[in-house]
């Protein structure tokens, strides 16, 4: 159990999302960076929905009221165990009264605190994800306050036992294992994107500012969508169109001309023209993309994005070997 | 801008003041930068007393009962097979560097196996003495990583 003391605006509990209500209004939630979740996961052995923490806002301070096994993972903060500094994008044993700090990022702008078993809090519509807008899921539906304890989900028969006297073990981030998702030297994240159904409603003028101009993340950006400035985008002719589903990914543009990508708590229905869809296996870099940032777009087609979302897998697929033989080297008397 | 001559003249005014570290941090960025201990005026280490990590890496003129007081060179050790990493991936400066303070548990270093990076944690308190493989060298169990002097009870 843990007992949170330094805590931001919008630390949430949230796992892979709630999936499949769409239809009935209710929107995904779930991590904006499911990589750096599904990493925290699986480096505790949970599964890989387990609920972690996230943290957009530091710093974050959590003091452990019994021994815990804690994962860190997304963006590359100091982190320090009461006060001995340790590094990012690993997991952690905390003894009772120690205290774990996540300072802010120097790259990237998510962090996620895993648990061994994840963290228990109730599943709504089968996921334990905060629902912002409907302020339930989570921890009673809303974000972290001072002073609230969370316990993890105690798991009996652990699978997938974990080295007592291990301190910290560290594991190789996304952004440096996969090439094409590196931000380059001046800071830019390029996001690949597939063409949407009103693509064509755009200007020649507004299709080529999309694709070859910088666009900033603005401070009206937030979990529900990333608004951005640039160029201003407009149409041939008005486009009036019916609500219709979106989902996250989807960059759509309102008359000001200005584009915003739909994100992990977006409506679950709306109605400007879309001029594409951010692939899925970049959703978890516009996650980590903070405020202020640059991105571009680069077009892609379906296989390429296929392809990318293979690349992920195969990076998950390394790491699962990765900790696999960290496990395999401590002897049956002494895993936990 | 920082220049490299205004490190430089930072450099000397840390070492004025006998300040060994010094950290800026910004949410955007973050700059350590640590003088090694034995780079210090003699002068002004030996007045710090009442600092057993200090004295022990005192230069040899500070005499035979401080010399006494000593610990002896430890060196921290491999226990794992990999690349030996002075610095976290995603860091510019190395974890430590000679003449730094370290706490018991703190991490020196990593060896890096594969996707795994497994730390290698200082034994106990005391003043890294010097920094024995380099930067990405292979190491074996057991293997001599870093020599550290212990601090003195």
């Amino acid at each position: 159990m843990i007992e949170v003391l330094t805590v931001g605006a919008q630390t949430t509990i949230q796992d892979q999302g709630r999936l499949g209500f769409l239809r009935y209004g209710v929107g995904c939630a779930g991590a904006m960076d499911a990589v750096a979740l599904r990493c925290a996961n699986i480096w505790l052995g949970n599964d890989e929905n387990a609920a972690a923490i996230e943290i957009p806002s530091f710093p974050f301070k959590v003091r452990a009221l019994a021994d815990t096994h804690l994962a860190v993972s997304g963006a590359d903060s100091d982190i320090r165990v009461d006060d001995i500094p340790f590094s990012p994008w690993g997991r952690l044993a905390l003894k009772t009264g120690q205290t774990l700090h996540i300072g802010a990022p120097r790259r990237y702008s998510r962090c996620y605190l895993a648990v061994a078993g994840g963290w228990d809090v109730p599943l709504v519509l089968g996921s334990r994800s905060t629902q912002n807008r409907g302020s339930f899921g989570g921890l009673e539906g809303r974000g972290l306050s001072m002073g609230d304890r969370l316990r993890p989900i105690s798991r009996p028969e652990r699978s997938v036992p974990l080295p007592p006297d291990e301190t910290w073990l560290g594991f190789v981030p996304p952004y440096l294992a996969l090439p094409d998702a590196a931000v380059s030297q001046d800071g830019e994240c390029t996001l690949r994107v597939l063409r949407a159904g009103e693509y064509g409603h755009f200007t020649e003028a507004a299709i080529a500012a999309f694709w070859q101009t910088p666009w900033k993340v603005t401070m009206q950006s937030n979990r529900a969508g990333y608004r951005l400035a640039g160029e201003t985008l407009t149409f041939q002719k008005t486009v009036e169109m019916r609500s219709h589903g979106i989902v996250p990914g989807v960059v759509q543009v309102p008359p000001s001309g200005a584009p915003i990508i739909q994100l992990s708590d977006a409506h679950t229905a709306g109605g400007y023209p879309k001029i594409g869809t951010v692939i899925q296996a970049d959703l978890w870099r516009i996650g980590q993309a903070p405020l202020g940032s640059v991105i571009r777009f680069v077009e892609v087609d379906y296989e390429q994005a296929l392809q990318a979302l293979e690349k992920i897998e195969h990076y998950l697929n390394a790491l699962r070997l990765a900790v696999n033989d960290t496990w395999d080297a401590v002897s049956p008397k002494e895993q936990t | 801008m920082t220049t490299m001559e205004d490190l430089a003249e930072i450099k000397h005014l840390m070492m004025q003041a006998s300040i060994t570290k010094l950290t800026l941090t910004s949410p955007s960025l973050s700059l350590e930068i640590v003088t090694a201990a034995h780079e210090a005026d003699p002068s002004l280490a030996a007045s710090r007393g009442s600092n057993p990590g200090a004295l022990s890496d005192a230069p040899s003129d500070s005499g035979p009962a401080r010399a006494d007081k000593q610990a002896q060179v430890r060196t921290v050790r491999s226990r794992h097979i990999g690349r030996f990493q002075h610095r976290y991936l995603t860091r510019k400066l190395p974890a430590i560097i000679p003449g730094m303070r370290i706490v018991r548990g703190e991490i020196l270093g990593f060896i890096r196996d594969g996707m795994a990076m497994h730390p290698v944690h200082a034994e106990s308190d005391g003043t890294i003495t010097e920094i024995l493989q380099s930067p990405d060298s292979v190491v074996g169990y057991g293997t001599a990583l870093i020599a550290y002097r212990p601090c003195l009870p």
